[in-house]
């Protein structure tokens, strides 16, 4: 005879449990980010160092160059990148309520790429007075410029009457984005040597144009994006049950998403602008949080800037020393490490759905 | 009150929605019936502010267009025909978004509402592994959770429920049909589109029947449901008869000729 009243044991909280990670992964960021102070070519080590500046010693030449203006940067860009990625794909894969949508789907990398690409041709084509203006930061800020435009003209595409279609910006985004990679081809087209090899490096992703100057053009506009990410966790949430849906719930859904696509254009333009085209980060490292403390955006974007920081730095350690003293572009260590990881997550999804 | 006034709704090229007014009380569970196709699930929209349209609806004596979507969603939860979920939360985390207008939502709040919908021991599944009339049923627990009581601080607050019960079992049905009913006794007001003619009859107060995108009728129930208006709506020969002990209406679909 069941009971009348449905009495259950009261539920473990998934969100609880996605809060205790913020310390791992943030512990785990800190580990990552000490041992990639150590690893590189020259062989200085950062202890070595440490105990030297306690013992009351001035550094040596070569330590101070290779940890404070090379290592230090490159580790410092390797977090900003790695967390903007991340946080970008998740910010995506909540607004267009798909768990497979990535800035690189929609365009939005595209776009910033087409604009870096552009001033890394056109640069010196500048009137004087201009390119004095820009100075170094005319990379970052043609990609960030490229990335805001291309989602502009995104959302004046799928938007009718103040209402975004979701299935119009996915398809909108992959016209924009063959738009915008045919103009890059032209650019290519137009390069001469030097540029060229700029741009092959650049195009494969790289974070060894690492400096403290480039850091300065584009930190700033990563740190503004993450943070106004992290407070959009609430109305992600909503929005997974649908637009309408989100605004009975009493979620602002217009200008929830008006904050996303912004976030998004800064995180990733800012990202793209000094790295160049690192994948996946942005698909696997929410999937990977997804299975491990669910889908809540509250906790997700929050652990996605942590672990795709952590994940980035850990990648670049791996591209530099696998061919070491040379060095693999990232690009392509996170693909590698990415593409079947994605394909993981697609059999199982097909698995899930098959049952 | 819930009153809307000369709704006129055109989505692409048609018109779906003429001229329509409608009106629902508290303390009342409103009916809104008619064949596929006749407008109410789009007249349910216009009354939960989803799409711009012609006319005006008040929610308590306030023009719904100038409440911000939180001071709506304080004051009425909407049950949509069909639901979507693009990622896997569980039950109890789908009940918990419903409560993201609150500022500092009651405790177990969620959980209460799961165990009124009989959920409760499906609180930790994924939403997307339950059957389809029990995420029916999480949704409306959704509902139920953002709502709360049904008499708020100074005005009394609204369901709106479009096909409830129409993936659920008859003692589910039932149910669910209690707790419309329950929540209107209490105070609040209850909207519902229905195409159980007799669950209509034996819950609801009174009927608004739609019929190419207007109201046909509209009034009690027992004068909205006879034989003559019900097979104009529905285009149909239908006999109304009456169950003999309470004296609610009922309809046997056997008394249909083409
Ligand atoms: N997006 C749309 N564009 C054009 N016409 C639409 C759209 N949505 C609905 N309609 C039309 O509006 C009319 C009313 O639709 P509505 O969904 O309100 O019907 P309904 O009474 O709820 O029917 P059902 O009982 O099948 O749920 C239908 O003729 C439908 O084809
Ligand atoms: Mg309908």
């Amino acid at each position: 005879m069941a009971s009348l009243i449905d009495v259950a044991p009261a539920p473990r909280s998934r969100l609880a449990r996605a809060r205790r990670l913020h310390l791992w992964l943030a512990l785990l960021m800190v580990v990552i980010g000490a041992l990639s102070l150590g690893a590189g070519a020259t062989g200085v080590d950062p202890l070595a160092a440490l105990w030297r500046l306690a013992r009351g010693l001035p550094l040596e030449r070569t330590e101070a160059v290779v940890l404070l203006d090379i290592r230090l940067p490159r580790l410092a860009m390797g977090l900003l990148v790695g967390a903007a990625l991340a946080v970008s794909g998740a910010l995506m894969q909540g607004l267009f309520r798909n768990p497979l949508a990535d800035p690189g789907i929609v365009g939005v990398s595209a776009g910033a790429g087409l604009g870096a690409i552009s001033a890394i041709v056109l640069g010196g084509a500048l009137p004087a007075g201009l390119a004095v203006l820009a100075g170094p930061h005319l990379v970052a800020l043609a990609a960030f410029a490229g990335a805001l435009a291309s989602t502009w003209a995104l959302y004046r595409i799928a938007t009718r009457q103040g209402r975004t279609s979701v299935s119009t910006m996915l398809l909108a985004g992959i016209a924009l984005g063959a738009l915008t990679g045919a103009l890059s081809g032209v650019m290519v087209y137009l390069a001469d040597d030097n540029q060229l090899r700029d741009l092959t490096f650049w195009g494969l992703g790289s974070l060894s144009g690492a400096s403290w100057s480039r850091l300065a053009a584009s930190a700033p506009i990563i740190f503004v994006a993450l943070a106004a990410a992290s407070t959009l966790g609430r109305a992600l949430n909503a929005l997974s049950l649908g637009e309408a849906t989100a605004a009975h719930i009493g979620i602002p859904v217009q200008s929830a998403k008006r904050r996303a696509i912004l976030c998004v254009a800064g995180a990733t333009g800012a990202a793209v602008a000094v790295s160049g085209g690192i994948g996946f980060i942005g698909i696997v490292v929410p999937h990977l949080l997804r299975l491990a403390s669910g889908p809540d955006h509250r906790a997700l974007l929050i652990n996605a800037g942590l672990l795709g920081a952590t994940l980035l730095v850990a990648a670049d350690m791996v591209a530099r020393s696998i061919v070491s003293p040379s060095e693999l572009p990232i690009g392509i260590v996170t693909a590698v490490l990415g593409a079947p990881v994605f394909l993981w997550i697609l059999l199982k999804r097909h698995g899930a759905d098959a049952c | 009150m819930l009153s809307a006034r000369n709704i006129t709704l055109t989505l692409g090229h048609n018109t779906v929605l003429h001229d329509t007014c409608f009106d629902a009380a508290p303390g009342e569970v409103t009916a809104i019936c008619g064949p596929n196709g006749s407008g109410k699930t789009s007249l349910l929209r216009c009354l939960s502010g989803d799409l711009p349209h012609g006319g005006r609806v008040t929610l308590n004596g306030e023009d719904i267009s100038t409440l911000e979507p939180w001071q709506l969603a304080a004051r009425r939860g909407v049950l949509p025909q069909a639901s979507q979920l693009a990622f896997p939360f569980t039950t109890l985390e789908l009940v918990e978004i419903g409560l993201s207008h609150a500022r500092a939502p009651a405790e177990g709040a969620a959980l209460r509402a799961l165990a009124r919908t009989g959920l409760a021991h499906h609180a930790e599944r994924p939403v997307n592994t339950l059957s389809g009339g029990q995420q029916q049923r999480a949704h409306l627990a959704r509902v139920l959770a953002q709502v709360g009581s049904p008499v708020g601080p100074d005005s009394p607050r609204w369901l709106l429920l479009d096909e409830p019960v129409s993936a659920l079992d008859i003692a589910h049905q039932l149910q669910v049909m209690q707790i419309a009913r329950d929540f209107a006794d209490a105070g609040g007001g209850v909207v519902a589109v229905m195409h159980d003619l007799n669950l209509t009859a034996m819950f609801a107060d009174s009927v608004t029947l739609m019929a190419g995108g207007r109201p046909l009728a509209s009034g009690t129930t027992a004068d909205v449901m006879t034989s003559d208006t019900l097979g104009k709506a529905y285009g149909c020969t239908l006999r109304v008869g009456s169950a003999p002990p309470p004296g609610t209406p009922f309809v046997l679909p056997q008394t249909a000729t083409a």
